[in-house]
């Protein structure tokens, strides 16, 4: 990837997600590192609506997150749009490495612009 | 923004939409339906989309979901393949001009930059440094300059940008709406089918160990209106549909097309003043003898208004 980890600043210094990126950066297999950031991204905005919105969905797939920022944050709403239509793409033709990046790249402003106005989101190992 | 509106103006402003970035979607329409066996290829009687407006607020909400969601996709699409078009017309210039390679124009690298000034004009970047640095720095590689992308910002790039990703939504929205319908529904046929995806050339796209990838198509059989698939990513497939396949050999709508309770010619000469019951018979014959007989008289019995359970009956004597 043209990436780097130190790129991804908001992520690596908290130890949980750094833990996820490592695992991300070490995967050979396009397919699973796409996976595996989408994953990390869900993560972020589960614990994000449950410990600071104090709000339980029946599900959260990426429709729920969107419609729960809508009423909540136009920024995060817009973001997710912008992921959402990420998967869409990617879903109709082949997946690029750069997909991979564009999503890390968001995920990493997502989370930096949750901790900035909300205070930290992931609760770090000791 | 799209949900907060009500029904009836947001069904309005989304097709109308529609209509003016798919001037030519009566077009679409008839080209569709020509691929389609002449038993069974429905003629479209509106001429405007007011008519299209017209007949979908009076036929409830599922059909109005469903075109809806028909319209967000294409919205999506012509947002996306507008923008593809700007940015190549662009490139031409400046290689004319000689200010870029030519090699701006080959396919594969045509495409990667499409794919980037996308993410420069991500309209939720605001102010994001790290995704505008990322983007320029892919781009740059190929000459092109911040220079450059203010020219195609001044081509309002960005408002493509905003309607894909809004397409998207609004279709993801609206499809989400019609499962919940749909799952209360105990009388509409309906699922997920997934099939090896293939490029525009009928290739098939392989992963990166060699495997197909696969593609979801959200599959219903709208009593009147006949069946609809359209392309479901596949997150969604997973969390909504994960438990109701649609039975492969009961596919045969593979391209999303505008809906209309309108009836092929050939159809409305077998069901008109008929019920299922009487003509049950005479459609299971049809699927049995006659060339795309399945295909046929599925539509004829959707045109009827079947059920699920009567769409079952007509398939019965295959599954025994």
């Amino acid at each position: 990837m043209d990436i780097k980890k130190e790129d991804l600043k908001n992520i690596e210094e908290n130890n949980v997600l750094n833990e996820k990126l490592n695992n991300i950066f070490e995967d050979s297999k396009i397919e699973s590192k796409y996976e595996k950031c989408k994953i990390m991204l869900e993560y972020i905005n589960i614990n994000f609506i449950l410990n600071k919105l104090k709000t339980k969905l029946e599900d959260y797939n990426i429709l729920k997150i969107i419609e729960t920022y809508r009423k909540f944050d136009d920024n995060l709403f817009n973001q997710m749009k912008s992921i959402n239509s990420l998967y869409n793409i990617v879903d109709e033709r082949a997946l690029e490495e750069e997909d991979i990046e564009y999503l890390l790249i968001k995920t990493n402003s997502i989370y930096g612009y949750m901790k900035e106005k909300y205070g930290e989101v992931i609760k770090e190992n000791r | 923004m799209y949900p907060a509106y009500s029904r009836e103006k947001r069904f309005y402003n989304l097709l109308a939409l529609y209509s003016l970035l798919n001037p030519n979607w009566r077009e679409e329409y008839v080209k569709v339906e020509s691929r389609k066996p002449s038993e069974i290829r429905t003629p479209l009687m509106a001429t405007s989309i007011k008519n299209v407006i017209e007949a979908g607020q009076g036929s409830g909400e599922l059909v109005e979901s469903f075109l809806a969601i028909h319209a967000a996709n294409k919205i999506a699409h012509s947002c996306g393949r507008a923008r593809d078009i700007m940015v190549e017309e662009y490139l031409k210039c400046k290689v004319n001009t000689k200010e870029l390679s030519s090699s701006v124009l080959g396919t594969d690298n045509l495409k990667y930059i499409c794919r980037m000034v996308e993410r420069y004009f991500d309209p939720s970047n605001l102010g994001d440094t790290d995704n505008l640095e990322w983007t320029k720095r892919k781009l740059k590689k190929f000459g092109i300059k911040e220079e450059n992308l203010e020219d195609l910002r001044s081509l309002n790039i960005e408002v493509l940008s905003k309607g894909q990703r809004d397409g998207y939504y609004i279709k993801d929205f609206e499809m989400d709406r019609a499962i919940e319908l749909l799952k209360e529904d105990d009388e509409i046929s309906y699922g997920k089918f997934t099939k090896n995806m293939t490029d525009n050339n009928g290739v098939e796209i392989l992963d990166s160990e060699g495997n197909p990838k696969q593609e979801h198509l959200f599959v219903v059989d709208l009593p009147y209106y006949g069946q609809f698939s359209i392309h479901m990513k596949t997150e969604s497939s997973i969390s909504a549909l994960s438990d109701t396949p649609y039975d492969e050999l009961r596919i045969y709508e593979k391209e999303s097309v505008l809906l209309t309770d309108e009836v092929s010619s050939w159809a409305k000469k077998i069901i008109l003043g008929k019920t299922f019951k009487e003509v049950v018979g005479k459609l299971k014959n049809i699927r049995r003898n006659r060339k795309n007989g399945a295909r046929i008289a599925h539509y004829t019995a959707l045109k009827l208004g079947a059920t699920k359970e009567e769409l079952d009956e007509l398939y019965r004597d295959d599954q025994r």
